[in-house]
């Protein structure tokens, strides 16, 4: 595997967690 | 008087050649910026958190609006950082003499990233949100890379040199911008492009000066009252120019930067080459020069 192709990984993984923590709470809230 | 012929520049039989030295490119020297699109992207992605936060301030909800808010906000710093550390690491590579940034911004921003998926995670998930994280912040180390962390500077330059080296470019850097702020001022598309070209000759040397800085002092005293003098003139004039547009100082200045412009291509070479004796003249030439005309204080 490239150093680019795991970089793209990692970014991937990075955004993923992001947005999950982001969306996590907006369920959380259940309604907006 | 004689008749001439009509003709032009690319007119048949029309000779090539241009009056003086060919004028150098416009772009020569400068790397384009490089735009990372991921990084940018690092400040779209806690956009949710933002609207869950005004969602918890609807529901009435204050720790959770904390909390959220707090991620967003230490979400975004990191991303701010990451990008001003990326740029700070193009800075770095485009040198061949360079001292590290002084704060690892990429990591600061790393660290800052685990931190807040961690606090923004917490209430939900409890001790197990560190291992979310842990996994963000070495996500985005092994995404974006480390900060530069060493000096670099040339085989064979002690690293006393090498920091002298970096440090009079980073000042003469320093002045070229003001140079060119200033110049922005003046409003003159002309006037702007020759002084950018005379930034770019300046430049030119600072990277001829850190491939082989034996001659530093020099070419220090030679930048510094050249760029000194074309500093405080710029911005003399621009404010000047911003008062009251007047024919006689922007002649004036005009004549200083056609002088500026000569001096320099014909001793840039000197500055490079061993010739000291003509430099030394030439530099206290333009020293009274400068004087004279009451642009730069005495």
């Amino acid at each position: 595997m490239s150093s680019s192709s795991l970089r793209l990984l990692a970014f991937v993984v990075l955004a993923a967690i992001v947005l999950a923590a982001g969306f996590g709470a907006l369920g959380a809230a259940g309604r907006f | 008087m004689a008749a001439q012929r009509f003709g032009g520049k690319y007119s048949p039989g029309a000779s090539r050649a241009e009056p003086g030295a060919p004028p150098p490119k416009p772009f020569a020297g400068r790397a384009a910026a490089r735009v990372s699109v991921r990084a940018r992207l690092m400040y779209l992605l806690p956009a949710p958190l933002l609207f869950a936060a005004l969602g918890a301030i609807g529901r009435g909800a204050p720790a959770e609006m904390l909390t959220e808010l707090g991620g967003f906000a230490g979400l975004m710093l990191s991303a701010w950082l990451l990008n001003d550390g990326l740029r700070a690491e193009a800075a770095y590579q485009a040198r061949a003499v360079a001292r590290p940034p002084s704060i690892p911004r990429k990591l600061f921003a790393a660290v800052l990233t685990g931190g807040s998926v961690f606090a923004v995670g917490f209430p939900g998930l409890g001790l197990g949100a560190a291992a979310f994280g842990l996994v963000a912040g070495l996500a985005q180390l092994a995404a974006f890379g480390l900060d530069p962390m060493k000096a670099k500077g040339i085989a064979g330059v002690d690293d006393f040199a090498a920091e002298r080296v970096a440090k009079a470019i980073d000042q003469a850097e320093g002045l070229v911008r003001e140079i060119i702020a200033g110049a922005a001022r003046i409003g003159d598309n002309r006037l702007e492009g020759r002084i950018e070209r005379l930034c770019d000759q300046a430049r030119e040397v600072f990277r001829a000066v850190e491939q082989d800085p034996r001659d530093l002092t020099r070419a220090r005293t030679f930048l510094s009252v050249y760029l000194r003098g074309l500093r405080d003139a710029t911005l003399k004039f621009a404010d000047l120019n911003a008062r009251a547009r007047d024919r006689d100082v922007q002649a004036k200045y005009e004549a200083l930067i056609g002088d500026l412009e000569t001096s320099f291509t014909a001793h840039r070479t000197d500055l490079l080459a061993d010739n000291r004796s003509d430099l030394d003249v030439e530099i206290e030439v333009l020293r009274e020069r400068l004087q004279q005309d009451g642009l730069i204080a005495r």
